[in-house]
């Protein structure tokens, strides 16, 4: 497939999440970026490992581990955007909105990415709920980003995590920068649950390890936090901070909203 | 029941929850006394309505619904110790664990506190989780007290309770009273989910009221922080010296030393 090609498949989309680069020189116009912040994030090994990422919109993960070396990898999300969990008074018109946005097609860059990167990762629709090891088996490396925020039960959806998840979890998620300078030890989140970005729990960087144990994970290692920077389809690309916090947590941090790095093994 | 039959009863009771006023001078030994401050709490008017109390345990509002004139009281709570949201490092365990504090038999409280009150209370064993119309029907009125901060994942309860509540909703939960006085606005909670205290998200005042939001409903008045007083058999009844600071603290905020808690009337808005 020429690059001309290549260009005009990933222009036919109409919504890109992830920024992935899918031939020599062409990248997909995602939300967000997770490009420089991948070779920092604390990788297991998965060489010749069967792994799974769950939450995989445009699949930057999954196709990170098969480059890695990862013998086979199933790509886990939700079929439509029917499955996200809408807070109540957004769960009727919500859907409808996202299906406008996007065609109808709940993270069609998948399949397009797949194609032009000749990937083999499988695909398999169904919510992070309900995992379950005896229809997909157990997996030597899960990774899970940016999920645990759009979740209105992320301690459940932990727990089925590690019911597939029989070697590490790479967990990557959102962090609230301020009430993890505020309380470095002490485990807390803030909720949303009511804006369209579908936010529900935030927590600082000590609550997203909490949380992650407190669904029968040790963690191992920890790193972060790192900003994940805006791509070319986000608002916040190329616009300039006037507010004097966010400038200097944009210094101190970097651009993007700041996620941290967990690499944890089930116990028991 | 004799007061001597009614004391032997209360007596057999290996851990009372809540204190209750059995009449004639019995009074459960409970490891909290709701009675000091039920009254703070944001009643609605429950008289002749039909009205469900969520994870009753000793049955202490269930009880309180019927005093206050409801036509109809359903009591729900699980029947079994092990049916907790045991973390899963205690799930193996923690059941029974429970069993030898608290005594084998869950409900047996609940089961002496109605007959010594002739209650009319209808007791249902089931999670809050559980709740639909189709299994228990429609509630003119709800409550739920302390229960929240047990649950792994709280919004998907409140979203149940919502399933049954045809009329108003009153939350009365343990908060985080520092994050309360420091964020008095902004949505907090603070998580535990390890050990055997079977504590999971405790919320601050704004965060609790932003759980009921988030799980459909509207909040139509709420209190300010208050203490939910120790009973006689809590063991923080007789405190340490070093807990005494902490507990002057509470009683000049919140007005009792106890754990700290805020209660909001709510009905469902969508």
């Amino acid at each position: 497939m020429s690059v001309a090609d290549a260009q005009a498949a990933v222009e036919a989309n109409p919504v890109w999440y992830h920024t992935i680069e899918v031939a020599p020189g062409v990248t997909t116009p995602g939300y967000f970026d997770l490009r420089p912040i991948a070779g920092r994030l604390p990788w297991p090994d998965v060489e010749g490992k069967r792994c799974l990422d769950v939450g995989s919109f445009d699949g930057f993960y999954a196709f990170e581990l098969e480059r890695r070396g990862a013998a086979e990898v199933v790509a886990v999300d939700v079929e439509g955007p029917q499955d996200f969990d809408w807070p109540p008074h957004l769960r009727g018109w919500g859907p409808a909105a996202a299906d406008q946005m996007s065609g109808g097609r709940h993270a069609a860059g998948f399949e397009v990415a797949r194609r032009l990167l000749g990937s083999s990762v499988e695909r398999v629709h169904g919510t992070v709920y309900d995992l379950d090891p005896a229809e997909l088996g157990r997996f030597d490396v899960v990774t899970m980003g940016s999920l645990l925020l759009h979740l209105r039960e992320p301690l459940r959806a932990l727990e089925a995590v590690r019911g597939v998840c029989r070697g590490c979890f790479l967990s990557v998620d959102q962090i609230d920068l301020g009430l993890s300078l505020l309380s470095p030890r002490r485990p807390v989140a803030r909720l949303d649950g009511q804006s369209r970005l579908m936010h529900w729990w935030v927590p600082n960087a000590a609550g997203h390890r909490r949380m992650v144990r407190s669904a029968g994970f040790a963690i191992e290692r920890t790193t972060g936090p790192h900003a994940v920077r805006y791509g070319r389809s986000h608002a916040g690309h190329g616009a300039r901070a006037t507010n004097p916090f966010t400038v200097a947590r944009e210094l101190v941090a970097g651009r993007g909203p700041l996620h941290q790095a967990v690499l944890a093994r089930p116990v028991g | 029941m004799s007061v001597e039959a009614t004391r032997g009863a209360v007596d057999s009771v290996a851990l009372w929850y809540h204190t209750i006023d059995l009449g004639a001078g019995v009074v459960t030994p409970g490891w909290f006394d709701l009675r000091p401050i039920v009254d703070r709490m944001p009643w609605p008017d429950v008289r002749g309505r039909r009205c469900l109390d969520v994870g009753t345990y000793d049955g202490f509002l269930a009880f309180e619904l019927e005093r206050r004139g409801a036509a109809h009281v359903v009591a729900l709570d699980i029947p079994d110790h092990r049916d907790w949201d045991w973390p899963p490092d205690q799930r193996a365990h923690g059941g029974e664990h429970l069993a030898r504090l608290a005594g084998p038999e869950k409900g047996a409280g609940f089961a002496v506190a109605r007959e010594a009150l002739g209650s009319g209370v209808e007791k249902v064993d089931m999670s809050a989780y559980e709740l639909s119309p189709e299994r228990v029907g429609t509630f003119d009125v709800v409550v739920c007290g302390s229960l929240l901060l047990h649950l792994r994942d709280p919004l998907r309860a409140l979203e149940a309770i919502r399933g049954v509540c045809a009329g108003e909703f009153m939350s009365s939960e343990q908060v985080a009273l520092g994050l309360s006085l420091a964020h008095p606005r902004r949505p907090l909670a603070t998580l535990d989910g390890s050990g055997p205290r079977l504590q999971w998200w405790v919320p601050n005042a704004a965060g609790h009221r932003r759980m009921l939001f988030s799980a459909g409903f509207e909040i139509l008045r709420h209190t300010g922080p208050y203490c939910e007083p120790f009973g006689p058999s809590h063991p923080a009844r007789h405190p340490p010296l070093r807990a005494l600071p902490r507990q002057f603290a509470q009683r000049a905020v919140a007005g009792h030393a106890g754990v700290p808690h805020a209660a909001a009337l709510s009905r469902p808005r969508v």
